[in-house]
Parts: structure tokens; C-alpha cells; sequence
């Protein structure tokens, strides 16, 4: 019989975690795409280190501000700031969010415990919650400074809110995932979307209504909100601070335990489906019961639906049945809509009578922004165009098909995508702002055909020299390599840079039909490149075989 | 080189100063049952790669069918079935999608695709479930539908990466059966398994591969004539009830005693 040894020490097991990664890491540098990998690991730290050190001088100078100034209270808008940023940042920029599987722990003897500890501990090194952190830090200096003997109290509620937030961010990304894992969930969680863009259409005609009839509503509605916010996490936590500020000492106490409170929820959810991971549970589609009169049909031979022939129709067709059953990809597709919601919902300036969000104010730009960010998203499939195949790429080389027609056949599908979400959010814009003007829409999609080949370009190229294995089933950790991340960024950057310039012009010049022409014959060009590249890909994958197939059949964690 | 099915010469592949094939001459007739095989790490799944165009030969050349695969690949590649280390699945596809996908990456149109797709899910017990996900199959699953997708095209030549792993008794039946009809009906096949019971029992020829080196090759009858006279009088006379194990053995020389190693094993 075999004898029962107790666990191994939690603390080995984290320097066994710790050390795997640093080994990971080293190891990579022996490569030159290790190499640049870490190049861009520098780059992007040095990015978030100087955007977090930006906002943590400014941050701590308005905390200052309004402590000295005997405006505690406002102290709640740099904490909504703070909130807003570490909550949307990785779900509108997942490309930077930290990404790592730790199902693959699994099979060790980790209790829950450690593997919670582990889960929790990891999103500390997260970019997000480093440059959250600092942010946070600034306004406890910052008031501290203020009020020197406010400080220690402000930082014990500022950590609160810290770890509150990183709970907060492991716990929607894992609740989504679960969510998003399987059809009928998916299908609810889409419907839910659906329900809310069609409700926010009626927010604006219900407030120019009220706006027409009396101001007053509005004035009992902000007043509402400002009560509300308080016993929200931020606001409990702003709360807490100014109420120390003013001498409350029962009344912070109280809000901080709200601050506990939420936190401890939180926690609770996310311990919930952590324990649910750790048991083992399964996520697949299939695990759901097949009916027995199913269980022994024959399959179906499947008929065509998209009607392109060969092999690169087949590449489609794949590639559009991966895209419907990867949540993570359809949230992708969402995301543009849940980008409009949020600006016509969100925080803006004060204009006429009622506050409004920044395209409440240029609704015409609705369209082009959100087709931009669709592209944009869209990055993150044909950028890493291969990294969703696993092994699978070894099909591609074994079969009698040129590399180039199953790039040709992935970038359509990734055509096809961006289609339909154009049309979904030509739609959302005119259910959420106004019908875009016709110059803008037929001006968004000329600029589209300017840069939808340069985008599969750098696309092509970037999937065959940087390949990553990305896990598609699985939200939230679907990072291409970091080198394309930054590649694929200053591409865009110059991209979206010549398209805004090209519409600016039109527009100064008084007519943004103009900006037609120029897009459509800059379009040619872009053309030629695509192709040119296209006819380059079969030599470079051929070259590559071994370093894509080596790669992309990357199995394990580290 | 002639026209045998399969045919390298001086094939060779390193990785930096480690060589993991040298100079291997393979010649496997048509139609022949080939096995392939070796310790771990000698060089097998390289070879194979190699064969299969999955990896580029340091030096050396290989035929297949006829046709050299450094300058004509795309033809060899019509005429040859793969599965691959690894199997190369689509995990988010069903087994039907995937065979379909197959199908036409090898030029099928997609009638004959489906209906083919049909009859070796229905052949291979996979058809039970229609909507169940490739990466929800068992391994068991995934070889035969691995298999599957080797052969849905019709292959003149088959490359099998050890294909009986995690197969069950009945489903190995199965596809013994299945290889069996190909090999009667002119295909050649070329496989690796560390199951040599299963090797000796199909395959007519077999070659031994070991450090990156080809250190045997022929009939099962060759190989035991040939241990027979490395073996000692006394000893060459119970060589006619050799099995391929104990040639293999004899070959690559891999017998050890663990009595005195490994004490702390219960």
C-alpha cells in the first residue's frame, strides 16, 4: 500500500513557480527572438513605468489640490479614475494584460489554498495593476503630504482598494471566461449586450425630453448618482478618506469596512470559481449532455455555405467555425460595441444643458472610431494568424497547398470578420448617435481598403516571423508575442495616423468626400505590397518550417 | 535512385553540432509494410519530418514515388498521407469539420470530401457524436481521427508516427484492418511504433535506426539471419524463435539490470 506523505511546503512550490519562470525566461534569451522579445518586454515597461510615474505625480498633486484646498470629497474623482482605468484598460487593451495558464499546475500537489495565492499574487504583476498601484500611491503621497497625519490611514484604505481591484479584475476575467466558455451562456451574455445597446438608444431622446421640459430632473438625477457613487468601492474608499479628513473618525471607519466588505464579496466570487478551476472542472462546449437519439446518427455531410472553392475556401470556412467558438475572439468582435456604449455613457465635458460623452459630441465620428478600433482588435488574429493551430500547422505543410493560399484564406476570413463588424457597428451608431452621414461612412470604408492590405501585410509577415501559441478557447490569455504587439502598435499608430490626416485635410478643405479618392488611390499601392507579400510567404514559411512548427506545438505552461 | 516508394540517400540533419540523422539510405519498395524503428531520441520522428517535408534535410536527398521532394514537393505531397508527432488536429473543429478540411486541403471537392468524411467516421466509431469538438476527444479519438485525416485523400504512400499509442484493443483491430486493405490494395506504409509485437506482426520489412545512424535494415527474416550469426554457436541455435524484440534488443544493444539501482523504489 502506498504511503500517504504530506503536501510539499507551499513555500517550495511558489520558489519552484518562481523559479520556472525566471529559467522560462533566461532560456528564451538564448534565441534572438528571445532576444527581442525582451527588447519589447523593455519598451513596454518603460512605457507603462513612465505613464504610471506620469499619472501618479499628477494624481498625487490633485490629491494635494483638494485636501489642502478642504475638498475631501472630491478626492472620490481620482479613485473613480483610478477604478475605471484598472477595470476597462485590460479589457479594451488585452494585448498588455499579463497572460498564463495555471491549469497547468494542476497536476501538482498545490492545495487551494496556494493555487488561490498563486492566481491572486501573479495579477500583482500585472502592467495594469503596477501602473494602477503607482497611481494610487501618488494620491496617499499626495495627501499625505496635504495632511501629513492623514497619510498611514489613507494608505491602509488606499492598499484596500488596491487588492479590491485586483481581486476585481481576476474575478470578472474569470466569470467571463466561464460565461463566454460554453453556447448557451455565450448565448445569453450576447443577448444581454444586444438588450443593452437597443435600451441606451432610448437615453438620448429620454434626455433631450426631460432636457426640453425642465432642468430639474437632471439636477435630482446628478445628485442621485453623487449619493450612489458612495457606496460604491470607490467612492466608500474616497469616503473613507475625507470623512478622517474632516475628523469622522466612526463614519471613515464605517466606510472603510465597506471597502472591506466589497472586497471580501469579491474575493468570495472569485474563490468560487477558482475552486471550481481547481477541482478540474470542464469548460468544453461538448460537456454538456448529447441527446441519445444524437449520440448515434450519423454525421451529416456538411454542405457548403460559403461557396469558395478549394483549398482556400476550405481555409475560410475553418477559420470561421474556429472564430464562432472561440470566446475569446467573439468578445473580440464585441468589444468595438461595448467601445461606443462606453462613449456615449461615459464621463465628458460639460456641453449645453446636460454633461455628454466625447462622441455625443462628434457623432459623426462614431463610425470611423469604432471601425478603428474593430481593425485595431482585429490585430490580434492576423497579426498572429497561426497561433490559434497549435500542431495543426503541420498540416499545412504536409498538404499539397502553397502557403500562400492558406495565408490568402485566413486573411479573407479575417476580411469577412471585419465586414460584419462593420456593419454591426454602422448599426449600433445608428441606434446609439444618428445614421452616419453618407461621405463619413463611404469614407470609412475607402480608408478600410487602404488599410486592410497593409494590415495583412504586416500580418502575414509578423504571424510567420514572431509566431506565439495562443489558447483561443481560453479569455483573457490570448497575447501574440510581445514583438508583435509593439510591431503591430507602431504599424497602427502610422497607419490610423495617415488615415486620420488624409480625413483632417478633407475635412479642412470642407468636404470629406475628398478623402474618397485619396484613399482609393493610396489603396492601390497597399495593394501591391499585400501582394508582393503574399508572393514572398511560401519561401519564408519554408524557411521557417521548423521554428513555426516547433513553436506553435508548444505545449506546457512555461 | 530507382523508383522505389520511398528512397533517401545521405540523408543527414543537424541541429548546431549535434547530429541527429547521418547518412541514412533508406529504399522502401512499393506496397511494402515498413516499420521503423529505434530507441528514443535516435533520429526516428526526425527521419520521418524529413520524409514528410515537415523538416528541411541538412544534406542528402529524398525520392518518393519518383519524384524528389527538394524540388518537387508539392507532388509528393499529393500522393502521401501524414499523422504526424503531435497528430497536426484542428482542436475547435469536429471530427467531420476537420476530416471535410482535410479533405479539401488535399483537393477533394467538397461532395466527395463530405462523403468520405461520412464513411471514415462511421469506419473509425467516431460518429457517435457529431457535435463533440476534436480537443474534447480522447487521445484514443484523436489517433484514429488523426488517421482518418491521413488517409481521406487516398495516399499511395502513408507515414504513421506511432498511430497504435493509446489505442484501444478494438479500435487498433480496426485500423490493423484498415492498413491491411491499403497494403493489399498497393499502398506503401511506413511506420514508427515502439510496440514491436505490432510491428512484427505487420509489417514485412523494417529498418533500426539508432543515434541518428541506420544500423539495420530488411526483412524480419534478414535481420534474424543476421543477429543468428553475430549470435554464438550455441546460442545461434535457438535464433529461429527470435522475435523482433530481441533482434531490436540485440541490435542496439539495450539491456540493464536495475536490481541494484533505483533501491528506494518501494
Amino acid at each position: 500500500m502506498a504511503r500517504l506523505t504530506p503536501a510539499p511546503e507551499s513555500r517550495a512550490q511558489f520558489g519552484a513557480l518562481a523559479r520556472l519562470q525566471w529559467q522560462a525566461f533566461f532560456n528564451a534569451l538564448r534565441t534572438t527572438r528571445g532576444r527581442l522579445e525582451l527588447g519589447s518586454r523593455i519598451l513596454t515597461a518603460a512605457f507603462f513605468a513612465a505613464f504610471g510615474a506620469g499619472g501618479c505625480v499628477a494624481l498625487g498633486a490633485a490629491a494635494w489640490y483638494f485636501v489642502r484646498g478642504g475638498r475631501p470629497d472630491d478626492l472620490a474623482l481620482l479613485l473613480w479614475l483610478v477604478f475605471a482605468f484598472w477595470q476597462l484598460f485590460p479589457l479594451i487593451a488585452t494585448t498588455f494584460s499579463e497572460s498564463f495558464d495555471w491549469s497547468h499546475f494542476l497536476r501538482f500537489p498545490l492545495d487551494f489554498r496556494s493555487y488561490l495565492l498563486v492566481r491572486v499574487a501573479y495579477g500583482l504583476f500585472d502592467p495594469v495593476a503596477a501602473v494602477g498601484g503607482l497611481w494610487l500611491l501618488g494620491i496617499a503621497l499626495g495627501t499625505g503630504i496635504g495632511r501629513p497625519a492623514l497619510f498611514p490611514w489613507a494608505l491602509l484604505v488606499l492598499l484596500l482598494f488596491a487588492a479590491f481591484n485586483i481581486l476585481l479584475t481576476r474575478m470578472i476575467f474569470a466569470w467571463t471566461e466561464r460565461w463566454l466558455a460554453q453556447r448557451r451562456t455565450r448565448e445569453i451574455l450576447s443577448a444581454l449586450l444586444i438588450l443593452c445597446l437597443l435600451g441606451f438608444q432610448f437615453i438620448g431622446p429620454v434626455a433631450r425630453r426631460l432636457g426640453h421640459a425642465s432642468t430639474a430632473p437632471f439636477g435630482r438625477l446628478e445628485a442621485t448618482v453623487a449619493q450612489g457613487q458612495r457606496f460604491l468601492p470607490p467612492g466608500l474608499a474616497a469616503e473613507a478618506m475625507a470623512r478622517a479628513a474632516l475628523g469622522h473618525a466612526p463614519a471613515a471607519l464605517a466606510y472603510a469596512a465597506g471597502v472591506c466588505a466589497c472586497l471580501a464579496a469579491v474575493g468570495w466570487l472569485l474563490g468560487l470559481r477558482l475552486r471550481a478551476e481547481y477541482r478540474g472542472e470542464n469548460l468544453s462546449e461538448s460537456a454538456a449532455k448529447i441527446a441519445p437519439q444524437a449520440a448515434r446518427a450519423a454525421p451529416r455531410p456538411r454542405r457548403p455555405s460559403w461557396g469558395l472553392p478549394g483549398p482556400v475556401g476550405a481555409v475560410v470556412e475553418k477559420e470561421l467555425l474556429g472564430l464562432t467558438r472561440s470566446p475569446a475572439l467573439l468578445f473580440i468582435l464585441l468589444m468595438p460595441l461595448v467601445l461606443l456604449l462606453l462613449f456615449l455613457v461615459g464621463p465628458g465635458r460639460q456641453a449645453d444643458d446636460h454633461a455628454q460623452a466625447f462622441l455625443a459630441h462628434r457623432p459623426d465620428l462614431a463610425f470611423p472610431v469604432g471601425t478603428a478600433y474593430a481593425l485595431l482588435l482585429l490585430t490580434s488574429l492576423s497579426h498572429n494568424f497561426l497561433g490559434g493551430e497549435g500542431s495543426g500547422v503541420q498540416l499545412f505543410f504536409a498538404s499539397p497547398v502553397s502557403f500562400r493560399r492558406i495565408a490568402l484564406g485566413k486573411n479573407l476570413a479575417h476580411t469577412a470578420v471585419i465586414g460584419l463588424q462593420m456593419i454591426a457597428i454602422w448599426i449600433a451608431v445608428c441606434l446609439m448617435y444618428r445614421p452616419p452621414a453618407p461621405a463619413v461612412t463611404v469614407a470609412t470604408v475607402a480608408g478600410l481598403l487602404f488599410a486592410l492590405p497593409l494590415e495583412f501585410s504586416a500580418g502575414n509577415l509578423l504571424s510567420v516571423y514572431f509566431p506565439k501559441r495562443v489558447d483561443y478557447a481560453k479569455f483573457g490569455r490570448q497575447r501574440a508575442s510581445r514583438v508583435t504587439v509593439l510591431a503591430g502598435l507602431a504599424f497602427n499608430l502610422a497607419l490610423f495616423g495617415i488615415a486620420a490626416l488624409t480625413a483632417f485635410l478633407a475635412t479642412v478643405y470642407g468636404n470629406l468626400w475628398a478623402a474618397v479618392p485619396v484613399f482609393l488611390f493610396l489603396a492601390a499601392p497597399a495593394l501591391a505590397a499585400y501582394l508582393f507579400v503574399l508572393t514572398r510567404i511560401d519561401g519564408i514559411t519554408l524557411d521557417r518550417r521548423e521554428t513555426l512548427i516547433s513553436e506553435l506545438s508548444r505545449t506546457g505552461a512555461a | 535512385m530507382d523508383a522505389a516508394a520511398i528512397a533517401t540517400d545521405g540523408l543527414t540533419r543537424r541541429f548546431g553540432d549535434f547530429v541527429a540523422v547521418e547518412n541514412v539510405n533508406l529504399r522502401v519498395a512499393p506496397g511494402q509494410f515498413f516499420g521503423f524503428l529505434g530507441p528514443n531520441g535516435a533520429g526516428k520522428s526526425t527521419t520521418i519530418k524529413m520524409l514528410t517535408g515537415l523538416l528541411a534535410a541538412t544534406s542528402g536527398r529524398i525520392e518518393i514515388l519518383g519524384c524528389d521532394l527538394a524540388t518537387r514537393p508539392v507532388d509528393v505531397k499529393r500522393q502521401i498521407g501524414v499523422v504526424p508527432e503531435g497528430m497536426a488536429l484542428f482542436g475547435r473543429l469536429t471530427g467531420a469539420e476537420y476530416l471535410t478540411f482535410v479533405g479539401r486541403m488535399y483537393g477533394l471537392d467538397r461532395d466527395t470530401a463530405a462523403r468520405r468524411t461520412a464513411e471514415l467516421l462511421e469506419f473509425m466509431e467516431l460518429a457517435s457524436e457529431p457535435r463533440k469538438l476534436v480537443t474534447d476527444y480522447s487521445h484514443g479519438m484523436q489517433k484514429k481521427l488523426a488517421l482518418a485525416a491521413a488517409v481521406i485523400h487516398g495516399p499511395r504512400v502513408l507515414f504513421l508516427d506511432e498511430p497504435f499509442e493509446g489505442v484501444d484493443a478494438v479500435a487498433s483491430n480496426t485500423l490493423k484492418a484498415m492498413l491491411q486493405r491499403m497494403i493489399a490494395n498497393g499502398v506503401t506504409i511506413f511506420l514508427t511504433s515502439h510496440v514491436l509485437e505490432i510491428v512484427e506482426r505487420l509489417c514485412s520489412h523494417v529498418a533500426i535506426i539508432h543515434q541518428g545512424r541506420l544500423v539495420a535494415q530488411g526483412s524480419i527474416e534478414e535481420l534474424r539471419a543476421g543477429v543468428r550469426g553475430q549470435l554464438a554457436p550455441a546460442a545461434a541455435g535457438q535464433a529461429g524463435t527470435l522475435t523482433l524484440e530481441q533482434i531490436f534488443l540485440q541490435i542496439v544493444g539495450g539491456t540493464r539490470t536495475t536490481e541494484q539501482e533505483l533501491s528506494w523504489l518501494g
